[in-house]
């Protein structure tokens, strides 16, 4: 019998395509409505004066964040629940006795599940980030001529027009955006290997869904967890609090670092070099937790 | 290998990568927070204030909605005057969004003139609280615009409303205030050319009201009339021309009146114009005397 490659990256393909293809087939990509639904409902919000205060670009600061609480809540939901229902989806159907029986190593099957979640989670994303740059750009145009407009009846010189128009602009459809998106992408590829992991060793979705909810819940207050965990210790202080946030910040993720989109909301700018390292703390994480995927599921009887 | 090993396995290896990962993350975390990409995280009292709120809240992109929706709430507090729900609306606004100008100038606004002025008409209290409030509010919403400048150091924008609160004559006027928050903008942002010139201006009518510094005043006012022509308004002549009269004021070599003025027509309106205005912070020394001597060399 010949001995089988660790892994390869054709196999790792064939499961993760056909993951991508039994996904779309349950019609996901509805969703994607709803997006536009929300993205076109935002552009009509008005909060660019209250009161006597006014900044135009406050309205798109508005449209940006509900933008982002779309794409986040859609692709963190659609990662969480496509990869909680792989393991057991083919379970029931036996799909996995007819792959597994195959020379298949469980590592290629994991990581051709994941790849064909996160390639899924992508094709929604980009959809998404299509649509909200489109929708952006043209609400950026109007007002940028709005203000052209109003400056030049005022008496304004071309120089002010000028400096209002990029102050809009660097709220509109920016290189610092895509990077918010890939900050979401990074937050659900997470998520879908805490999922991969946690189903492994799980009876049920359901069980699946709560303890990868619970884990991204507490991750998201890590950060705090671990401030207080390195103040305290810094000034030699010990306590149950000191022992619980040291744990905290052990096991759990910091999904507060993939948060760069608050950010972006504001108009501030990602540089690569930041960027580059944010990814590869949401790398890290997958990879450490898709490997730990395999150490349970490896010799798992099923 | 029984489930439960592997599960202490996992936790184990998940604790060793945790302790290896933590000084990168504190590092990323830190640089990610000073550039304005994370906002700071929430110290205990404020998540215990925050309650539901601080959770939700720390969801991506979650921060600017909710600070968007308790932004709005204040509007309702405007509304019924009630300040003190005001107060705390805006605390949060700006706990949760520390990096939107907007949330800073909107709060400072609301205190500083709405809270103020509606304290100071309050008929219910008795005629010192009434005072006490207003400069209370109007501190407070000095402060916000403060703590606003300082999460956002170069916004400009909150600088000139902060300078413009201690300059209204409806307020508290405190020019020396004024004169530190204009010379700060000028030497800690970046500003256009227009932006500049124009803050030299305000700087140039902020000293013009402080008797002790009518020195710089002038020595500004003429540095902004020998820079561009574009820069000589009436206001600046009438200041420059009260300036060169005044005792306290070392003058090199004066403007001559034709330098100031086109016609001694002009001349007249415009420092007619200048010892009429309400304001009476400006120096007039000399000018009553200058008015009256031209009337009469044109009455002759």
């Amino acid at each position: 019998m010949s001995k089988i490659g660790f892994i390869s990256a054709t196999r790792i393909s064939v499961i993760a395509g056909h993951t991508f293809t039994q996904l779309v087939r349950m019609k996901v990509f509805y969703f994607l409505v709803v997006f536009a639904v929300i993205v076109l409902g935002s552009q009509f919000v008005d909060m660019s004066t209250l009161g006597a205060v006014t900044a135009v670009e406050q309205n798109l600061r508005v449209m940006k964040g509900a933008g982002f609480f779309a794409m986040n809540m859609f692709s963190v939901i659609l990662a969480l629940s496509a990869t909680a229902l792989l393991l057991p989806k083919d379970i029931e159907d036996r799909t996995l006795y007819t792959i597994l029986c195959k020379p298949v190593p469980r590592l290629d099957y994991l990581i051709g599940k994941l790849l064909g979640v996160i390639s899924l989670v992508t094709v929604g994303l980009l959809v998404m980030d299509g649509l909200f740059c489109l929708i952006l750009n043209i609400r950026v145009e109007a007002m940028v001529a709005e203000q052209a407009d109003l400056l030049t009846r005022m008496g304004r010189s071309v120089e002010v027009i000028e400096t209002h128009a990029a102050a809009i602009r660097d709220q509109g459809v920016t290189w610092s955006l895509q990077a918010g998106v890939i900050a979401v992408l990074l937050k659900a590829i997470v998520v879908a290997s805490i999922a991969l992991l946690v189903s492994t060793f799980s009876t049920s979705t359901i069980f699946t869904i709560i303890i990868t909810v619970v884990v991204v819940l507490i991750g998201l207050i890590q950060a705090e967890a671990r401030d207080y965990f390195l103040q305290q210790q810094s000034l030699g202080m010990s306590s149950p609090m000191l022992e619980m946030t040291r744990w905290v910040s052990l096991l759990f993720p910091d999904f507060k670092l993939l948060g760069i989109e608050d950010g972006v909301i504001n108009g501030e700018r990602v540089s690569l070099s930041l960027l580059g390292r944010v990814s590869l703390a949401g790398v890290l994480y997958a990879a450490i937790y898709t490997v730990l995927s395999w150490f349970v599921f490896r010799r798992k009887e099923l | 290998m029984s489930l439960a090993l592997k599960l202490l396995v996992v936790l184990a290896v998940l604790a060793c990568f945790g302790w290896l990962r933590m000084p990168f993350e504190q590092r990323l975390s830190q640089e990610l927070t000073e550039s304005h990409l994370l906002s700071p995280s929430f110290d205990r009292e404020s998540r215990a204030g925050l309650s539901q709120k601080g959770f939700v809240a720390s969801f991506g992109s979650l921060r600017p909605m909710l600070a968007a929706f308790t932004a709005l709430s204040t509007t309702k507090s405007h509304g019924n005057s009630d300040w003190e729900s005001l107060e705390q609306a805006l605390e949060t606004t700006v706990l949760l969004d520390p990096y939107n100008a907007y949330y800073w100038d909107l709060g400072a606004w609301h205190l500083a003139y709405n809270a103020s002025t509606s304290s100071l008409e309050n008929d219910a209290l008795a005629p010192l609280q009434r005072k006490a409030l207003f400069e209370q509010y109007i501190h407070k919403g000095d402060t916000l615009y403060a703590r606003g400048i300082a999460a956002r150091p170069r916004d400009v924008h909150l600088r000139l409303e902060r300078a413009r609160l201690w300059s209204s004559r409806h307020k508290i006027e405190d020019y020396p205030k004024v004169a530190q928050i204009l010379q700060t903008t000028l030497a800690e942002c970046e500003l256009s050319s227009i932006q500049r010139s124009r803050i030299r201006g305000d700087l140039f009518y902020t000293l013009l009201r402080i008797p002790e510094r009518v020195n710089d005043a002038y020595v500004l006012g003429r540095e902004l009339y020998d820079a561009s022509p574009t820069n000589r308004f009436p206001s600046l002549l009438n200041g420059l021309c009260a300036l060169q009269m005044h005792p306290r004021v070392t003058v090199d070599k004066p403007l001559a009146m034709s330098q100031l003025y086109s016609s001694r027509s002009e001349a007249l309106k415009n420092l007619g114009n200048y010892l009429n205005d309400s304001d009476t912070h400006k120096p007039r020394y000399g000018v009553e005397g200058l008015v009256k001597r031209m009337r009469s060399v044109d009455g002759n």
